[in-house]
């Protein structure tokens, strides 16, 4: 395991999700509790379907998110790196995990078991309420987003392409998060094919007249 | 005395002082004293204070008689003598809970005590066994009490916060002395062995009664010290209440400091956390001193037996002395009062401050046991709640207030920050998005019985993202805010229940997002989309951008009735979204029929007009070489694109329903002049 002081895991914990603009008293303390893990290339860190009772913290090295497609066939979701934290749904909702993970470069990493969280909890309640409000937020955040395309939606649906293209530039400035943006560039390249197709498939603007050759 | 026997006194003499302390030290007696200081004591007792005393008695005794000095002299000598080491180390910094000064006397006096038998057993060699026995046990009894007494007094002198408590040195030195007087003399009268033994006994077990009531006196002065750094005993008007308030932490750090101060700086996170536990045991037998049911005095007992277990638990950590110590000078009535757990609560945010404002406040609207048992049951359908236990809902439920609305009438306004929840009982909430430059409101969603509006704003008091109004005769029940967050802050148990909740709600919305986005993609290159819920939106969806006779639009009527979550009911659910997408597809699948039916009617129209044009090219030339062209070549009937039938409403808008076919007729071509 590669030497980082405890200041930096505070500050690598400190940007995720959820644990932002928690106390660092409180984060000093949840990262001596957090146990160490080092994973080889290669190896299978969790596998889609396993419970979910863990947290983990990249400190070095790179992972790999991986499924398998309806037909069977592998397909990579993502890649993660230092500083990412995930794995944090799963430790609160206590589900299997989605997906499959596997280290392709030596990893290192921090991991906050569920056990490890309920008896921290109860002397650290600032870092509970701390982790509501910071899940709360992303929920509105994400749910302001998705009422913003069902209103674009409308009125791509109604024929209004400009406004809805107009409106998307607006939205796109907006957003700093990684997911929001994938999904308003997809939209926005969903909005172009709709508007040419519906341009090709409308009425010319007056009669096409063949001339008639002489 | 038979040599053996000799041995067997010497051994005594010296087993008493080794065994007595051993005992001490079992069971946790010494508290906060060293053992260092207590071997210092024992030393100066049996070296510096016998070596001081035997020329200072003799020289008394030269100055008066054997038996004034016997009894009367010699114990006043010999206790000031025994004393000295006390006061030295009481003002040393090591010096912390006053109980050790008893300490410090009960290990001077043994000490002492070993010297003098020794002395006795070298110069009365021909003693008989038992009186000698007797005599050893008796004296270190007597020591040892005298001492003690002396050395508690000057501890209480120490540590005590009065003006006069230099009285406390008298009161200690008076009884001491007495009693090694009356020791003295009943030695020289009493030579029964077992009566002897029994005096000593007697002189013991007095002394030990002494001590522990001024134990108890020295700790009911410290328990008034407390209570007034703590701010007990002040008044509870609201002007003094609110100055106390402010410094409740404070107030706390303090007591922890002293505490520190007496029993040494690393037992104060334990204390601090007997503290929390004797507010919390504090607050909950108020709860049960209240009206609640069955189950949920089942469980506030529980946690009063968990608690208690933690406390004695605690006590490894602490020590004995400590433990007796803070249980004295926070008994069971201060720990039932509200302001102490209000300072506590002040200082750490496990103590229960919901129950204790619940036990305070006269809350309007209070439930009854029964209706907060049913009330607990509906809270436990929602979402939101699903995984906190019934009994603690049940507690919850106290801070639930009831309230009625009549037909029309707004709950709560768009775009104003909200902190309760609502739950619906009787009628309905009508929710609307409100456009203020337009002026209109548009109906989004009714929320019915059973189910809830705000539960997100209930989390983070943000903006109302919809105008509420009551729909009929309306009853609802109210959450607040504040008082959800008092209730979880000491429950973790709770906490991880919402916290559950609020992590299956991102990750649901989480999906809905990446479920976009592949469907954005899909219709971007040009394919078509499939969404699980295989409904036919095409079909469904008919007039749905079109709100019905109730104002509801199509989609979320679907919404509605498909979806049992108890949603924010401004949120589109991944139904919503799903709606979006197929009919988005949908469109795409129109416009690229239209587009191939253009391409094949520009196909057409080509082909015909070349048809046409060679038609009419033929008959032209023909016609040149008859006639004069016509100016009036009236055009081609105009191109018109075709367009299928609408299969849906929001399409008709870029289609023509005519059909190029209609308008031209290969058998009958437009009007020819060639003819």
């Amino acid at each position: 395991m590669i030497e980082t002081s405890n200041d930096t895991l505070v500050a690598l914990l400190a940007q995720s999700t959820l644990f932002k603009n928690v106390a660092t008293s409180d984060l000093s303390a949840l990262v001596s509790t957090m146990q160490p893990e080092s994973f080889a290339a290669g190896q299978l860190v969790f596998r889609k379907g396993d419970p979910g009772d863990k947290l983990y913290l990249i400190v070095s090295g790179k992972l790999r998110i991986y499924a398998s497609d309806p037909m069977g066939d592998e397909i990579t979701l993502a890649f993660f790196e230092r500083a990412r934290v995930f794995g944090d749904f799963a430790l609160l909702d206590e589900q299997p995990r989605s997906a499959s993970a596997e280290a392709v470069e030596p990893l290192d990493v921090l991991a906050l078991t569920r056990a490890e969280l309920v008896a921290f909890l109860p002397a650290h309640p600032a870092i509970g309420q701390a982790m509501l409000r910071n899940l709360v937020e992303r929920v509105r955040y994400i749910t302001v987003y998705l009422n913003h395309i069902n209103d674009f939606g409308q009125r791509l649906l109604e024929g209004d392409y400009e406004r809805a293209l107009a409106e998307f530039t607006a939205a796109q400035s907006d957003s700093t998060d990684g997911q929001i943006n994938a999904l308003i560039v997809a939209f926005g390249q969903m909005v172009h094919t709709l508007r040419s197709r519906g341009t090709q498939a409308k009425p010319a603007d007056s009669p096409h007249s063949p001339t008639p050759s002489p | 005395m038979a040599t053996t026997s000799l041995i067997l006194a010497y051994l005594l003499v010296v087993a008493i002082p080794i065994g007595s302390i051993y005992v001490i030290n079992l069971n946790d007696l010494f508290g906060t004293a060293a053992f260092s200081t207590i071997l210092v004591c024992a030393l100066w007792g049996a070296i510096g204070a016998f070596g001081s005393a035997y020329p200072i008695n003799t020289a008394v005794m030269q100055h008066t008689d054997y038996l004034t000095t016997r009894s009367f002299l010699g114990p006043i000598v010999e206790e000031i003598l025994k004393a000295l080491i006390i006061y030295f180390f009481i003002w040393q910094p090591s010096f912390r809970y006053f109980v050790d000064g008893s300490v410090y006397g009960f290990a001077t006096g043994v000490g002492f005590a070993v010297t003098e038998n020794v002395f006795y057993l070298t110069t009365n060699p021909s003693a008989g066994l038992a009186l000698a026995l007797s005599r050893v046990v008796s004296t270190s009894l007597m020591h040892a009490t005298t001492s003690a007494i002396i050395g508690i007094s000057l501890g209480h002198f120490r540590r005590s916060h009065s003006q006069t408590r230099a009285v406390w040195v008298l009161i200690g030195f008076v009884p001491a002395i007495i009693i090694h007087m009356i020791f003295n003399n009943a030695l020289i009268y009493i030579t029964n062995p077992t009566l002897l033994l029994l005096f000593g006994v007697a002189i013991g077990i007095g002394g030990a009664v002494y001590i522990s009531f001024r134990i108890n006196q020295g700790i009911a002065d410290e328990k008034e010290h407390f209570n007034q750094t703590l701010g007990l005993d002040l008044g509870v008007t609201a002007a003094e209440v609110q100055a106390i308030q402010g410094l409740g932490g404070e107030r706390v750090e303090k007591v922890l400091e002293q505490l520190g101060q007496q029993f040494g700086e690393d037992k104060i996170p334990y204390m601090r956390r007997v503290l929390v536990l004797q507010a919390n045991i504090g607050i909950l037998q108020n709860n049960l001193s209240g009206q609640a049911s069955d189950r949920l005095r089942e469980a506030w007992q529980k946690e009063i037996t968990e608690k208690r277990a933690e406390m004695d638990n605690l006590r490894k950590n602490i020590g004995l002395q400590g433990m007796i110590f803070m249980r004295n000078i926070f008994p069971k009535e201060t720990i039932e009062q509200p302001s102490f757990q209000d300072r506590i609560s002040s200082a750490d945010q496990s103590v229960h401050k919901f129950d204790l404002f619940m036990n305070t406040s006269q809350a309007v609207g209070t439930l009854s046991p029964e209706e907060l048992a049913a009330t607990a049951d509906i809270l436990k359908q929602i979402q939101i709640f699903a995984d906190v236990d019934l009994s603690d809902l049940e507690n919850l439920s106290r801070a639930i207030q009831t309230r009625h609305f009549e037909d029309g009438e707004l709950i709560f306004d768009q775009g104003v920050a909200g902190d309760e929840m609502f739950l619906v009982k009787a009628g309905a909430i009508a929710l609307s998005s409100v456009n203020r430059e337009r002026g209109t409101e548009k109906l989004l969603n009714t929320v019915y019985p059973g189910n809830i509006v705000g539960e997100l704003a209930l989390l983070d008091g943000d903006k109302r993202s919809a105008r509420a109004r009551a729909l009929g005769s309306l009853d609802v029940l109210i959450l607040r805010r504040d008082n959800l967050n008092w209730f979880i802050q000491s429950r973790p148990q709770v906490m991880l229940a919402l916290l559950k909740f609020l992590a299956a709600r991102a990750r649901h919305v989480s999906d809905i997002v990446d479920m976009s986005i592949r469907w954005a993609g899909d219709i971007a290159r040009g394919q078509m989309v499939e969404t699980p819920t295989g409904l036919t939106f095409a079909a469904a969806n008919a007039g749905a951008g079109q709100p019905n006779s109730l104002g509801e639009t199509g989609s979320f009527r679907i919404a509605r009735a498909v979806s049992k979550e108890a949603v924010d009911s401004t949120q589109p659910t991944s139904v919503v979204m799903q709606g979006l997408f197929s009919n988005l597809s949908s469109q795409l699948e129109q416009t690229e029929h239209m587009r191939r039916d253009r391409l094949e009617a520009d196909r057409e129209s080509q082909k015909l007009s070349t048809k046409i044009s060679g038609m009419f090219s033929k008959s032209k030339m023909a016609s040149l070489a008859a006639e004069k062209p016509s100016d009036a070549n009236p055009p081609a009937a105009p191109h018109e694109p075709p367009a299928k039938p609408a299969e849906q409403p929001a399409a008709d808008k870029a289609m023509r329903s005519t059909s190029l076919f209609s308008r031209i007729k290969l058998d009958d071509p437009k009007p020819d002049d060639s003819k």
